[in-house]
C-alpha cells in the first residue's frame, strides 16, 4: 500500500513541477494554473496524512535521476510522511491564497519550490535531500527580486545541500556541526533574518513559504540525520550543543521579535525562536536517549513535531495575514499601522489565533511544547556535576523567556497593528483580502486553535507512527483524549478541559450579563487617557505620536542583573536595547498625622535607594549557599 | 677539468649571475641594465665553456654580443618615432601598478634568494631566475620588464647548467624565447601599421571554426583509439577525455570569434599545444605544448595590445617556473621545490584562456606529486580565485551589459575608441573588462578545486575531479556561446559559481561528498572558498533575462545530463579516464 | 498518591468543588478590602468596610460601559475572557481541601498561565483603546511578564524535581506528608514566586479606558488573580489544616478555619511590608524580578544538589 502512496507522491510532485514550469511560460492563465497547482497540493497533503494514519512499513522508490552517478532515491515512511502532508498543505494554503488575491504572475516558483522541496523530505540518501534543498534555494532566488536577500536563501539552501552531502561521510564527532550549520541555517538557528527579511517583504508567497515549508523540511533533515532509525546509537554528547544553539536561538529571536520595527522582520525572527525551540527539544532528545531514559526522548521528540506542525500551520497563517494586511494598509512598518482591526476583522482574528497558538497561553499548542519541553528537563537525570545542573537551570530559564518573549511578541504585534486607532491615512482604508483568501486564512486558523485544544487526540492520530519510527516505540502514555500526561495513571495537563472550563465560565458570565440585566454599552465617545484634549481638525485620527510605537515590549539588555550601570549601558548600546525611560516615580505616601510610634520607625526603614549593592551582596551569599550545599551533601 | 671543480666553476658563475641580478634590481638606468644583463650572459657563456658544451657556449656568445648591440643600437628605434620619451605603445603598466622603492625590492629580493637558496644544487639559478622576475614584475617600464626576462633566461640556463643537463634540455634553455618574444611584442607595438596589415579577413574567422569542428571531431573518435602512443606522449583515457573537452572549448571559442579578425594560426596554435601538453607524459614534452599554446593565446589577443602585454607577461612568468620545474623534475632534483615551481607556474597559466585551464589542470595531475601538495595547490588557487573576485567585486557594477565573456575584444585599428581602450587610467574599461576576468578568476577557483579533488587521493576524489573539470570546461564553453542578457548566460555564470542546476553543482557535490570521507577538516577551507566563488558570481547576473535559442542550450543540456542523469556507458568512461 | 487524570465523579468531590469556587469568588473582593484594611491600620486610618468592594462592583454593574470610539466588540469580550480565566485559575488552586473534582487539571504551570493571559488581555484591552498611558502600561505589563516567566519555569523546576510532579493537588499533599525534602529548596522556592507575583503585579494604567460592568469584572478578576496567588504560596508552603482527599464535613470545616487564617496572616504579613519598605518601585520591579530569579535558580539547584547525594 505504502508503494502506491509513493507512486502517487511523486505523480504530485512531478504534477507541481510541471505547472509551475507551466505557469512561467504561460503567464496569462497564470491564475487557473496556480489554482490547479493548489488542488494538487492539497492532494498530495491529503495522501501522505493517509500514509500516516495508516502507518505503514517503509517502502523506497528509484528515481530514474541520478547525481553524477549517485542515484537518487525516494523513501516513504510514516515520519516522512507526516513533513511531507505538512510541506503540501502550507503551500496549498499559500497557493489557494496567492490565486485567490491574484497575485498569480508573480508566484510561478511556489509550485516548483514545493516539488523540490517534497522531493528533499521525500528522500533516502543525503544526495537526494541535498539536491532538492539545493534545487529549491535556487527557486526561491529566482523567482524573488535580484538582490541580496534572495541570494542569501540561495546560499543557505546551498549550504544545507554541502552539508548533508557531506554528513555520511564525516566522522561522527564532525556531524552534529554539520547539521548546525547547514540545515540549522536554513531552518533559521542563526540570526540573519536583518538579511533576510527582504526576501519576505518581497512578496507574500515568499515569505509564506520559507516559514511554513522551509523550516519543516531542513526540521526533519535535521531529524534525519541525527537520528537515524537503523540502529545506530547517536552519541551522548551531541545533545549540548545542540540545546545550547537552540536556547540561544530562541532567546535572540524571540528578543528581535519583539525589537523589530516591521512586520516581516518580526516574522522571520519569530520563525527563529521556534526553530530554537525545537532544537531545544532535539537536544533534550538526544541527551535523554544517551542516558538511556525513552520515555523522557518521546516527551521532547512529541514537542518537536508539535512545534514542526505549529511552524507549518501557524507559520504560513502568519505569513499569509502579514502580507494582507501589509498590501492592505499599504505599509509594513508598525508605525504606520494601526486600527486595522475595524475593516479587516476577520484577517486581525485570524492573526491573532495564529499568533496566540504559537504563544504559550493555555489550551494553545505552543504551551503544550513548552509543557513537553519543560517535563522533558524535569525527567532528566538529577545526578550531575555542577555546571551542568547549573547549564539545566539555565536552559530552562531560557525556555521560559523564549515563550515570554512570543507572548510579548504577540501582543505587541497584533496591539499595534490591528488595534488602536490607525496611525496613517493609508492604514484607516485597509481593505480585506477577497473571500477565498479569508477562508484559507480561517481554515489555517481554525487548524491551528485545534492542534492547541484538541493536542491529546491530534498527536495520538498522528504522531504514534513518526514517534515509533523515530524511537522505536510509540508515544505511550504521553497522549490522552482529554491532553497530555507523563505517565499512565499521573496528572498532566488536560488542554480540553481546561479549554472547556474556560469557555463554559465565559458564556455562563455573558449569561448572567443577559439574565441579569446588566446594561451593555451604549456611550461611545473619544478616548479619556486622563483628561486628554481632543486631536485638532488636521489629524482626524488623532496625533499619531500619542500611540505606543510598539518599541518597548521586551526588557532592555540586561537591568534585571545587578550590574554596574556602565556596564548595563554599555550593553543596552551593543544590543541596541537602549534604555527606556521610565516614568517618573510615584512619590511614597509618607504617614501624615498621628499614628503609632512603632510604626512610623517601622516605616522609616528604607533600602538603600541607589546602587545594586543589596542584589550583589544577595548574590554573593546565594553563590556561598550553593557551594556549601554542594560541599555538604557531596 | 675534474667535476668537482667543473661544478665550483659554475656555482661561482651563478654567483656572480646572482651579484649582477641585485644590481639590476638597483639600477634604473636602461644603459645600466643592459650592461648588467650582458654581464650574466657572460657568466653562463663562462660556466657553459667549462663544462664542455661548446655549442651552447657558442650559441650564448652570439646572444651576448647581439644583445650588447641591440641595447645600444635598436632601443632607440623600439620607442615611438625613435624619441625618447616615456612609452605609449604598450601602456599597461602606466598608472596601474606603483613602482616600488627600491629598497623594499631590494629587502624582497634579499628574501627571494634566502628562499631559493634552499633548494640544493640549483638553489643560486634559481635565486637568479626569481630575481629576473622580480624585475619584470615590478618594473613600470616595459623594455625594463624585457630585461628582466632576459635575466631569467640566463638564471635557467645557469640552472639548466648546474644540475648537468644535457641535449634536447639544455637547448631549449639557451634559446632566448621569452625575452624574444617580449622584444617581439614591443616590437609589434611599435610598428602598428605592419601589425595592422597582418590581421586576418573574416575568412581567417571561419577557417578557426572549420579546424576546431574537424579537431572536435578527431577527439570524439580517440576512445577508440586508447592506447596510441610515443615516445613521450600517450593517449591514454584521461587525455583522450581532456582532449575532447579541449575540442569543445575550442570550437566554442571559435564560434564565439567568428565575426572578429583573428591572427592566422593562433586558434591552430593552442589547439595544438594544449593536446600536445595533454597527452604528453615527458614533463618537458608538456611544457613545449603549454608554451605554444600560451604563444598562440597571446597572439590572439593581440590587436588588444594592453591586454595582450599583460598576458604575455604573466605568460612568462608562468612558462620560465614551469620551466624551472621540469628541467629539475628531468635531472632528478629534490622534488617538492620542483614541484611547487612547476605547479606555480602553470597555475599561473592557467588564468589566459579556458583551454589552458584544462590543459594546465591535467599537467599538474600527471605530475609526480605527493598527494599533500595537490591539496595545498588546489586551496591555494581556490582561496586566490575567492580572494581575487572579492576585491574587484568593487570595481565590477553589477547588471553591466558588458562585453561578451571571451578572450580578446578584437576591434579594428582604425576604430578611435580602440586608442582609448589603450589607456588604463580608463575606469570604466576596467569596469567593463569586468566579466571576462569574472570568468577566468572562477574558472581558476574551480579548476583549484578540481586539483584539490584529485589530490585527495581516493578513488572517489579522482572521479569527482574528473567530473569537475569536465562540468568547467562545458560551463565555460556555454559561457562562450551564450547570448548577452539571455538565460542562458544566466544559467552559466550561475553555473559557474555552483549554482543548481546547471555548472559545477553536481561534481562540487561529489567533490564535498569524498572530502568528507577522506579529510573531513578541509570542508571548512573547502566550503569558505565556495561561498566566496558563488557570492561573486551570483554578483554579476545580469537582471535581464530573455529566453532565447542559442547554441550555448546544447553545453548546458549535455551539463544537465551528465549531472542528474548520466548514462551507464559514460559512466563507465569517466570512472575509467579517472584512474 | 496521585490523581488521575480524569475527573473524579464523586459526589464530595464536585460539592468541594463547586464551594471551593463559590468560596474564591466571594472572598476575592473581601481579601482586597482586608489589604485595604491592614495598611490604612498601619497608617493609622480606618480601612474600608469589608463588604466595601462587594458595593463598589454592585455599583460598578449597574453603570453603563462607556466605550472608545475606536473600541470594536474585543472592548467587550476582553473583561469576559480575563475574568473566565482567571476564575478557572481560582477554581484549579485547592484552598480548604485536596481532592476536588478538578483536582487532575490542576497543574502549576496551566495555572501561572491562565493568570499571565487573564493579564495579557487586559493589555490587549488598553492597546485597543490607542491611548498614551495605556499603550506605555501594556508595554511595561508585557517587559514584566518576559521577565517574570524565567523565575516561574525555575521553581516549577524546583517543585517538579522535588515533588515529582507539577500537579498542584499531589504537591500540596505531599508538603501535607513533609515529603518535600529538602525543606529550604520548597521555601526558596516559594520565595521566588511571591517575589516574582508581588513584582508582576498588574498595572493600574491598562484598565482607564476600562468602566462600568466591564471594570467590574476586571476587578473582580484582579482579586481573584491576588487570591489564587495567596493560595498557592500558602498551601504550597504551609499546607497544614488542609482536609485530605475523602475528608468529612469536620475536616472541610477545620480546612475552611485553616485556610481563612492563612490568608489573613499572608494578607496582614503583605501589608506590614509594604508599609515598612514603601513596595516594589517600578524603576525596581525588573531587578526585584531579577532577585527572584536568582532565588528560583538556588531553589533548583539545592534540589538537585540533594539529588547527588540521595
Amino acid at each position: 500500500m505504502s508503494a502506491e502512496l509513493l507512486a502517487l507522491l511523486v505523480a504530485a510532485i512531478t504534477a507541481l513541477l510541471g505547472l509551475g514550469t507551466l505557469a512561467a511560460v504561460w503567464p496569462r492563465q497564470c491564475v487557473r494554473i496556480v489554482w490547479g497547482a493548489a488542488i494538487v497540493a492539497s492532494f498530495a497533503a491529503m495522501i501522505a496524512m493517509l500514509d500516516v494514519l495508516l502507518a505503514e512499513p517503509r517502502s523506497t522508490a528509484g528515481l530514474p535521476l541520478a547525481l553524477a552517478g549517485e542515484p537518487l532515491r525516494l523513501a516513504i515512511d510514516p515520519l516522512a510522511a507526516l513533513f511531507a502532508a505538512l510541506l503540501f498543505a502550507a503551500g496549498a494554503a499559500t497557493l489557494a491564497f496567492v490565486a485567490a488575491t491574484e497575485k498569480a504572475p508573480a508566484a510561478t516558483a511556489i509550485p516548483v519550490c514545493l516539488g523540490l522541496l517534497g522531493i528533499a523530505v521525500l528522500g533516502q540518501n543525503g544526495f537526494t535531500q541535498g539536491l532538492g534543498l539545493a534545487f529549491a534555494g535556487t527557486a526561491i532566488w529566482l523567482s524573488g527580486p535580484s538582490d541580496r536577500s534572495g541570494a542569501v536563501q540561495l546560499g543557505l539552501g546551498l549550504l544545507a545541500a554541502a552539508a548533508i552531502f557531506a554528513a555520511p561521510g564525516v566522522p561522527p564527532q564532525a556531524r552534529i556541526w554539520a547539521v548546525l550549520i547547514g540545515p540549522g541555517a536554513l531552518a533559521g538557528l542563526m540570526p540573519l533574518h536583518r538579511w533576510t527579511a527582504p526576501a519576505h517583504c518581497a512578496s507574500t508567497h515568499a515569505a509564506a513559504l520559507l516559514s511554513g515549508a522551509t523550516v519543516p523540511a531542513a526540521l526533519y533533515v535535521m531529524l534525519r540525520v541525527l537520528l537515524p532509525s537503523h540502529g545506530m546509537v547517536p552519541p551522548a554528547w551531541w545533545g549540548l550543543p545542540l540545546s545550547l544553539a537552540g536556547a540561544a536561538a530562541a532567546v535572540i529571536g524571540g528578543l528581535d521579535a519583539v525589537w523589530a520595527p516591521d512586520l516581516e522582520t518580526a516574522l522571520a525572527a519569530g520563525t527563529m525562536r521556534q526553530t530554537g525551540l525545537a532544537t531545544l527539544g532535539i537536544g533534550v532528545a538526544l541527551t535523554a536517549s544517551g542516558e538511556d531514559l525513552p520515555a523522557v526522548a518521546t516527551m521532547a521528540l512529541a514537542a518537536v513535531l508539535l512545534l514542526a506542525v505549529l511552524q507549518a500551520m501557524g507559520g504560513t497563517l502568519l505569513a499569509l495575514a502579514c502580507g494582507a494586511i501589509r498590501d492592505g494598509a499599504g505599509s509594513r512598518r508598525l508605525e504606520r499601522l494601526g486600527g486595522v482591526v475595524r475593516r479587516m476583522p476577520v484577517t486581525t482574528v485570524c492573526l491573532l489565533a495564529g499568533l496566540t497558538g504559537l504563544a504559550t497561553v493555555p489550551a494553545s499548542a505552543g504551551f503544550a511544547a513548552a509543557w513537553l519541553l519543560l517535563h522533558a528537563f524535569l525527567g532528566l537525570p538529577h545526578a550531575g556535576s555542577l555546571p551542568a545542573q547549573l547549564l539545566r537551570c539555565a536552559l530552562v530559564a531560557g525556555l521560559g523567556l523564549a515563550s515570554a518573549l512570543g507572548s510579548a511578541g504577540a501582543l505587541r504585534m497584533v496591539g499595534v497593528a490591528c488595534l488602536g486607532r490607525p496611525r496613517t491615512p493609508r492604514a484607516a482604508v485597509a481593505d480585506e483580502p477577497s473571500r477565498s483568501g479569508r477562508i484559507v486564512l480561517v481554515a489555517l486558523a481554525f487548524l491551528a486553535t485545534a492542534w492547541g485544544v484538541l493536542v491529546g487526540p491530534l498527536l495520538m492520530l498522528f504522531a504514534e507512527a513518526p514517534m515509533r519510527v523515530l524511537t522505536g516505540s510509540g508515544l505511550g502514555p504521553l497522549a490522552t483524549p482529554l491532553g497530555l500526561a507523563v505517565g499512565p495513571e499521573s496528572p498532566g495537563y488536560a488542554a480540553l478541559p481546561i479549554a472547556c472550563l474556560v469557555a463554559v465560565a465565559g458564556g455562563l458570565v455573558v449569561w448572567l450579563r443577559r439574565w441579569l440585566g446588566m446594561p451593555g454599552a451604549t456611550t461611545s465617545g473619544p478616548a479619556w487617557e486622563d483628561g486628554f484634549a481632543a486631536p485638532p481638525a488636521w489629524l482626524p485620527f488623532g496625533d499619531p505620536g500619542t500611540q505606543t510605537a510598539g518599541t518597548d515590549f521586551a526588557p532592555s539588555a540586561m537591568r534585571i542583573l545587578p550590574l554596574p550601570p556602565a556596564l548595563v549601558r554599555f550593553a543596552a548600546q551593543a544590543y541596541k536595547g537602549g534604555e527606556k525611560p521610565s516614568l517618573c516615580p510615584r512619590p511614597t505616601p509618607t504617614p501624615s498625622g498621628p499614628g503609632p510610634a512603632m510604626t512610623r520607625r517601622i516605616a522609616n526603614l528604607r533600602l538603600p535607594p541607589q546602587g545594586s549593592a543589596p542584589a550583589i551582596i544577595l548574590v554573593l551569599l546565594a553563590g556561598l549557599l550553593i557551594l556549601c550545599s554542594w560541599a555538604g551533601v557531596s | 677539468m675534474s667535476g668537482v671543480a667543473t661544478g665550483s666553476v659554475v656555482q661561482g658563475g651563478a654567483a656572480v649571475a646572482l651579484a649582477l641580478g641585485f644590481a639590476l634590481l638597483a639600477s634604473r638606468r636602461m644603459n645600466v641594465s643592459i650592461a648588467i644583463c650582458t654581464g650574466q650572459m657572460l657568466a653562463a657563456l663562462v660556466a657553459a665553456l667549462v663544462q664542455g658544451d661548446v655549442l651552447v657556449a657558442t650559441a650564448e656568445l652570439v646572444q651576448a654580443v647581439a644583445f650588447a648591440w641591440w641595447g645600444d643600437a635598436l632601443l632607440p628605434g623600439l620607442q615611438d618615432g625613435g624619441r625618447r620619451r616615456s612609452v605609449h605603445v604598450i601602456t599597461a603598466n602606466r598608472g596601474a601598478t606603483i613602482e616600488p622603492p627600491v629598497a623594499v625590492v631590494l629587502v624582497a629580493g634579499a628574501v627571494l634568494t634566502a628562499l631559493a637558496l634552499a633548494v640544493p644544487d640549483a638553489g643560486i639559478a634559481f635565486a637568479v631566475v626569481l630575481l629576473g622576475l622580480l624585475v619584470s614584475a615590478t618594473e613600470r617600464r616595459p623594455l625594463h620588464q624585457v630585461l628582466g626576462l632576459a635575466a631569467a633566461q640566463s638564471g635557467l640556463l645557469l640552472s639548466a647548467l648546474s644540475v648537468r643537463a644535457t641535449g634536447l634540455a639544455l637547448g631549449l634553455t639557451v634559446l632566448p624565447l621569452l625575452p624574444g618574444l617580449g622584444a617581439t611584442g614591443l616590437w609589434l607595438g611599435a610598428n602598428r601599421r605592419r601589425v595592422a596589415a597582418w590581421l586576418a579577413p573574416h575568412v581567417a574567422a571561419w577557417i578557426d571554426v572549420a579546424i576546431s569542428c574537424l579537431a572536435l571531431l578527431c577527439a570524439a573518435t580517440l576512445p577508440w583509439h586508447l592506447g596510441l602512443a610515443g615516445d613521450g606522449w600517450r593517449v591514454d583515457a584521461r587525455a583522450a577525455h581532456m582532449a575532447l573537452l579541449l575540442g569543445a572549448l575550442a570550437a566554442a571559442g571559435s564560434w564565439r570569434q567568428r565575426d572578429a579578425r583573428p591572427i592566422w594560426g593562433s586558434r591552430l596554435a593552442i589547439l595544438a599545444g594544449t593536446v600536445l601538453a595533454v597527452v604528453a607524459v615527458a614533463p618537458l614534452l608538456a611544457w613545449v605544448g603549454m608554451a605554444v599554446a600560451t604563444c598562440g593565446v597571446v597572439v590572439s589577443t593581440l590587436p588588444a595590445r594592453a591586454e595582450a602585454w599583460r598576458r604575455l607577461r604573466l605568460g612568462s612568468t608562468g612558462l620560465a617556473l614551469a620551466w624551472f620545474g621540469a628541467i629539475a623534475l628531468h635531472a632528478a632534483a629534490p622534488p617538492l621545490a620542483a614541484m611547487a615551481a612547476s605547479m606555480l607556474g602553470y597555475g599561473s597559466l592557467a588564468v589566459l584562456a579556458p583551454e589552458l585551464t584544462v590543459a594546465a589542470v591535467a599537467v599538474v595531475v600527471r605530475l609526480p606529486a605527493p598527494p599533500v601538495l595537490l591539496l595545498a595547490t588546489g586551496l591555494a588557487a581556490l582561496g586566490l580565485g575567492a580572494a581575487l573576485s572579492l576585491a574587484a567585486l568593487s570595481t565590477w557594477p553589477r547588471h553591466v551589459p558588458g562585453p561578451d565573456p571571451g578572450i580578446a575584444r578584437a576591434s579594428s585599428p582604425t576604430d578611435p575608441t580602440w586608442l582609448r581602450s589603450l589607456d588604463p587610467i580608463d575606469r570604466a574599461r576596467m569596469a567593463r573588462s569586468g566579466p571576462p576576468t569574472a570568468m577566468a578568476i572562477a574558472g581558476l577557483a574551480q579548476a583549484g578545486i578540481a586539483v584539490f579533488a584529485f589530490g585527495l587521493g581516493s578513488s572517489g576524489g579522482a572521479f569527482a575531479g574528473l567530473l569537475q573539470l569536465t562540468f568547467l570546461a562545458l560551463t565555460q564553453c556555454a559561457l562562450l556561446l551564450s547570448q548577452p542578457n539571455g538565460v542562458d548566460r544566466l544559467a552559466a555564470l550561475a553555473g559557474l559559481g555552483g549554482v543548481p542546476p546547471f555548472g559545477v553543482f553536481a561534481s562540487l557535490g561529489l567533490v564535498v561528498a569524498a572530502t568528507a570521507s577522506t579529510a573531513p577538516l578541509l570542508l571548512i577551507p573547502l566550503g569558505i572558498g565556495l561561498a566566496a566563488i558563488a557570492w561573486t558570481m551570483l554578483r554579476q547576473i545580469p537582471a535581464e533575462r530573455r529566453l532565447c535559442a542559442s547554441p550555448a542550450w546544447l553545453p548546458l543540456a549535455l551539463l544537465l545530463l551528465c549531472g542528474f542523469a548520466m548514462p551507464a556507458s559514460w559512466l563507465a568512461w569517466f570512472r575509467l579516464a579517472a584512474q | 498518591m496521585l490523581l488521575g487524570g480524569r475527573i473524579v465523579t464523586d459526589l464530595a468531590a464536585i460539592l468541594a468543588q463547586i464551594i471551593h469556587s463559590a468560596l474564591m469568588l466571594a472572598a476575592a473582593p473581601v481579601v482586597t478590602a482586608l489589604r485595604e484594611g491592614f495598611a490604612a491600620r498601619l497608617a493609622g486610618r480606618t480601612g474600608p468596610d469589608l463588604r466595601q468592594p462587594w458595593r463598589d462592583l454592585r455599583r460598578l454593574a449597574r453603570k453603563h460601559p462607556a466605550l472608545a470610539e475606536t473600541a470594536t466588540p474585543l472592548s467587550r469580550t476582553a473583561p469576559v475572557a480575563c475574568f473566565a480565566t482567571a476564575v478557572v485559575a481560582a477554581a484549579l488552586v485547592p484552598s480548604f481541601t485536596l481532592g476536588m473534582a478538578f483536582d487532575g487539571f490542576s497543574d502549576l504551570l496551566v495555572v501561572a498561565g491562565l493568570l499571565a493571559t487573564s493579564r495579557i488581555v487586559v493589555a490587549l484591552a488598553a492597546l485597543e483603546a490607542g491611548t498614551a498611558p495605556a499603550g506605555l502600561a501594556a508595554g511595561r505589563a508585557a517587559r514584566l511578564a518576559c521577565l517574570a516567566e524565567p523565575t516561574l519555569y525555575l521553581a516549577i523546576l524546583a517543585f517538579g524535581a522535588l515533588g515529582g510532579t507539577t500537579n498542584l493537588a499531589s504537591l500540596f499533599w505531599l508538603q501535607l506528608q513533609g515529603m518535600l525534602q529538602p525543606v529550604a529548596a520548597g521555601i526558596l522556592a516559594v520565595a521566588a514566586l511571591a517575589l516574582m507575583a508581588l513584582a508582576g503585579c498588574a498595572e493600574t494604567g491598562l484598565t482607564t479606558e476600562v468602566s462600568g460592568a466591564d471594570l467590574a469584572l476586571v476587578q473582580l478578576a484582579e482579586a481573584l488573580r491576588h487570591l489564587t496567588w495567596l493560595s498557592l504560596v500558602a498551601g504550597l508552603l504551609f499546607p497544614l489544616g488542609m482536609a485530605e482527599p475523602g475528608g468529612g464535613a469536620l475536616a472541610w470545616i477545620v480546612g475552611l478555619i485553616a485556610w481563612g487564617a492563612k490568608v489573613l496572616v499572608a494578607t496582614a504579613c503583605l501589608a506590614a511590608l509594604r508599609a515598612s519598605f514603601g513596595g516594589i518601585r517600578p524603576s525596581r520591579r525588573p531587578l526585584a524580578l531579577g532577585i527572584a530569579a536568582i532565588l528560583g535558580v538556588l531553589a533548583a539547584m539545592l534540589v538537585l544538589a540533594s539529588a547527588v547525594a540521595a
